[in-house]
């Protein structure tokens, strides 16, 4: 098990959120429902670059990738 | 005096289906507003419950949590947080939906602990069920303490027994004191820590209205940026707060941590789901939607689809519209007699409802669309697609939708602005959406192209008039983006950037949403922004049509005496009267006093007159010019109007309009604000007059340093 942010995920891959590295990102995205324990996964990058399509259980949101590199995750990949 | 009506606030996360459940409850009886200061829409309705009881509704901005992110958020905290706010509820709606519930949950546990009296509204129970989710209400409710009614905003199903719970909340005596219970005394969903209380026990003691702990404690939270407290109030909270060492968003974070530790096993008794991560239509319509090639054409496509209807679709209206009033216009005109109050009537106050009225096609078409797209929840997706690039330039996602309307018509795209949420960005899509060329150039570029530009084709195949014409767009579209990045150089904000945004659920659209959702634009369009439109057409009007008596009664006699000598017919006679006239008029004054002004541009006093009234609206340059150079009714009218303007000539013998003064007028209506109805709303938008006169000044100073270049590079 290695730690890494939700910005080093790949598409297709997954991680449990850990906790964050800025408290005003963890503020949102907590309330959000995005909290620590939940399984995270990269769908997608967007065409432009910059942005990163993350789902959870039911939910899914647009995030940037400095804003993902708060979500610290753990290597969840069997 | 009739005691106020019970009021129910509706409130959940974005995207809970509360609309739909406002529209069911509320039907048609429904007002729109602005919260005070803002420009975030405030929805009311009335609905009626047994008895003929009727309460009142209001549809509240959804928001996730009372520690607000965004604008929508704040008013939800401003509102709850106050119990003087004319806008607190007496109860609130709670509406959620089940295939979500545990992150829904959150802000309903928060409004509880406020101590107000809920109802959870259940939205896509059936939706759920389909999907394999089991669901034990009784549960829910047990653990809850709050009545769960399911609904289905839809068919309106369940909106009967939502309506018995309403009744039966709006008879029930209301705990007035709804007596200080520390946290340690009630089930509250949060117990705070000893920082916490001990804030909260300095703020009570001398705030009579922190009598409920949880109240106290978010005014600890967020003191700073409440607009209800006093400097005094604030003052206390921030002494009581440091003294604590309260630690704003560290607290935050362990208070909604501590929430969900409640939630999660209210979840798990309450909703069992099928443990495979499914896929969902959603996951497959996105695979293709915000593909990294098939989404960008396919929100292009939407965008042609869109401007094409504003462009040419709802310009049939718009032209109707305007034929309607010209009708009624030479009408009344037949009809009453020939004083100054006809002419007030036809030419200022008909003119400027026309100007009004003729929007109202683009406006429903634009808002038909957007509301569309929100409804289905493609909007989202775009905003994603797109941050990047729009981040650069200081907006947002959403700001292509703005820009690109802006072709068509400015005053919809401005107005539709209201969904990014982000105010610097907000203020940079609508600051640079005037340049965007509109439709109303088209007349004056037409007129000019044909003017200028020789008929003959290049390479064969391409019209050379086409081609300039295709450049004037993508001028201004250059000059609309150069801009924004300007601004957001200028622009301060307070206000962090965040992308962070939901990808809801696709669904089918709610056809009434959509529905009241336009009638809402149109309406608030005609009511707020019309009234600008309308005084400012009296005063041109005025402006053209009045000058210093004397002088007024001199020329209409000189010209007449002129005309009979020069043995016009009546029809010229009326043109060289009616030339003479606009000559005499303030406007003509004023055209003369700026001539020195825009000599520089190659623009002689007739000109001004022209650019002066076509203030009212670009096109109207058309028909000011024809009136000037006295070809105003004949039939034929631009080509007649380009013969009449080869012939005008300088005092010097030079041509008025050469190839360099043409180009320079032409540059000028690409640059400059020659729009009330934009101005109007934009002042509408902005709620201030700083933001139009800004913008009004750095077009017009673009206009003035673009029309002075071309000209001298040109002459």
């Amino acid at each position: 098990m290695s730690l890494k942010t939700a910005s080093d995920l790949k598409e297709g891959e997954t991680g449990m959120i850990l906790s964050y590295g800025n408290d005003r990102i963890a503020g949102k995205l907590l309330s959000m429902g995005f909290i620590p324990g939940k399984t995270l996964r990269l769908v997608r990058k967007s065409p432009f670059g910059g942005g990163l399509y993350l789902k959870m259980e039911e939910n899914v949101i647009a995030v940037r990738e400095n804003e993902a590199s708060y979500i610290l995750i753990s290597d969840t990949q069997v | 005096m009739i005691a106020q009506k019970f009021s129910f606030a509706l409130i959940g996360n974005p995207n809970a289906g509360k609309s739909s459940i406002f529209n069911q409850l509320t039907g048609l009886r429904q007002k729109t507003g602005n919260f005070p200061g803002v420009t975030v829409e405030k929805k009311t309705g009335l609905a009626t419950l047994a008895d003929y009881r009727q309460v009142s509704v209001m549809d509240l901005p959804g928001a996730y949590s009372l520690y607000p992110n965004s604008q929508d958020e704040r008013i939800v905290l401003n509102i709850l947080s106050n119990p003087q706010d004319p806008n607190y509820p007496d109860a609130v709606i709670y509406v959620a939906d089940l295939t979500n519930l545990e992150r829904h949950l959150l802000l309903l546990s928060q409004i509880k602990d406020l101590g107000l009296p809920l109802i959870l509204a259940l939205n896509m129970i059936d939706l759920a069920v389909e999907e394999g989710v089991f669901f034990d209400k009784k549960n829910l409710i047990k653990d809850l303490e709050v009545p769960v009614v399911g609904v289905n905003g839809r068919t309106g199903e369940g909106v009967e027994e939502l309506k018995e719970w309403m009744f039966a909340q709006s008879i029930q005596k209301r705990d007035i004191a709804a007596q200080y219970s520390p946290f340690e005394k009630k089930a509250y969903f949060y117990s705070p820590t000893d920082a916490e209380r001990k804030t909260i026990d300095k703020i009570r003691t001398v705030l009579p209205d922190a009598d409920v702990p949880y109240r106290a404690l978010l005014w600890a939270h967020h003191y700073d940026r409440l607009p209800f407290l006093t400097n005094f109030q604030k003052n206390t909270i921030k002494q009581a707060a440091e003294s604590e060492k309260f630690e704003d968003l560290r607290l935050q974070i362990t208070e909604t941590l501590q929430r969900f530790d409640k939630i999660q096993p209210i979840i798990r008794g309450a909703i069992r789901k099928p443990k495979n991560e499914s896929v969902t239509l959603t996951d497959h319509i996105d695979r293709i939607v915000t593909h990294h090639i098939y989404g960008p054409l396919i929100f292009f496509g939407i965008l042609a689809l869109i401007f094409q209807s504003i462009f040419s679709w709802a310009a049939i209206g718009k032209d109707a519209i305007e034929q309607a009033f010209i009708g009624l216009n030479v009408l009344l005109k037949n009809q009453l007699p020939r004083v100054w109050i006809t002419d007030l009537i036809t030419d200022g106050v008909l003119a400027g409802l026309s100007g009004v009225l003729q929007f109202i096609p683009q406006i429903a078409v634009l808002f038909f669309f957007i509301g569309l797209l929100e409804e289905v929840g493609y909007m989202a997706r775009s905003v994603y697609l797109f941050d990047r690039i729009m981040q650069k330039f200081g907006m947002n996602g959403r700001s292509i939708v703005a820009l690109v309307s802006g072709g068509a018509c400015a005053i919809p795209a401005i107005m539709s602005t209201r969904t990014i949420s982000n105010w610097k960005e907000r203020l940079i899509t609508i600051m640079v959406t005037p340049l965007i060329s509109c439709s109303a150039r088209i007349p004056v570029f037409v007129l000019l192209v044909g003017f200028i530009v020789p008929q003959k084709r290049v390479l064969g195949y391409f019209s050379f008039q086409g081609l300039v014409f295709g450049g004037l767009y993508v001028l201004s579209a250059v000059s609309a983006l150069a801009s924004a990045y300007v601004f957001k150089r200028i622009l301060k904000t307070n206000e962090s950037t965040f992308l962070m945004i939901e990808l809801p659920d696709y669904k089918l659209p709610h056809w009434k949403n959509v529905w009241y959702n336009v009638l809402q634009k149109v309406r608030s369009f005609v009511t707020e922004a019309g009234k600008t439109i309308i005084v400012v057409s009296i005063i041109l009007w005025f402006l053209a049509s009045f000058g210093p008596p004397a002088s007024m009664q001199r020329t209409i006699i000189a010209s007449e005496t002129a005309a009979k000598t020069e043995n016009l017919s009546p029809r010229q006679t009326n043109d060289y009267i009616a030339s003479k006239k606009l000559e005499a008029s303030f406007a003509g004054r004023l055209g003369k006093f700026i001539e020195p002004a825009i000599s520089p541009l190659g623009f002689d006093w007739k000109i001004g007159i022209a650019l002066i009234s076509s203030f009212a609206a670009r096109e109207v340059f058309v028909g000011s010019i024809a009136t000037i150079y006295s070809v105003g009714s004949d039939p034929d009218n631009t080509s007649s109007i380009q013969e009449r303007m080869k012939k005008e000539i300088r005092p010097n013998g030079s041509p008025v309009y050469s190839l360099a003064a043409s180009l320079s007028l032409m540059i000028f209506y690409v640059f400059a604000l020659q729009c009330m109805s934009t101005i109007a709303v934009v002042h509408r938008e902005t709620k201030s007059w700083k933001w139009p006169l800004i913008q009004f000044l750095y077009m017009g100073a673009m206009a003035y340093v673009g029309s002075y270049l071309v000209y001298h590079l040109f002459r």
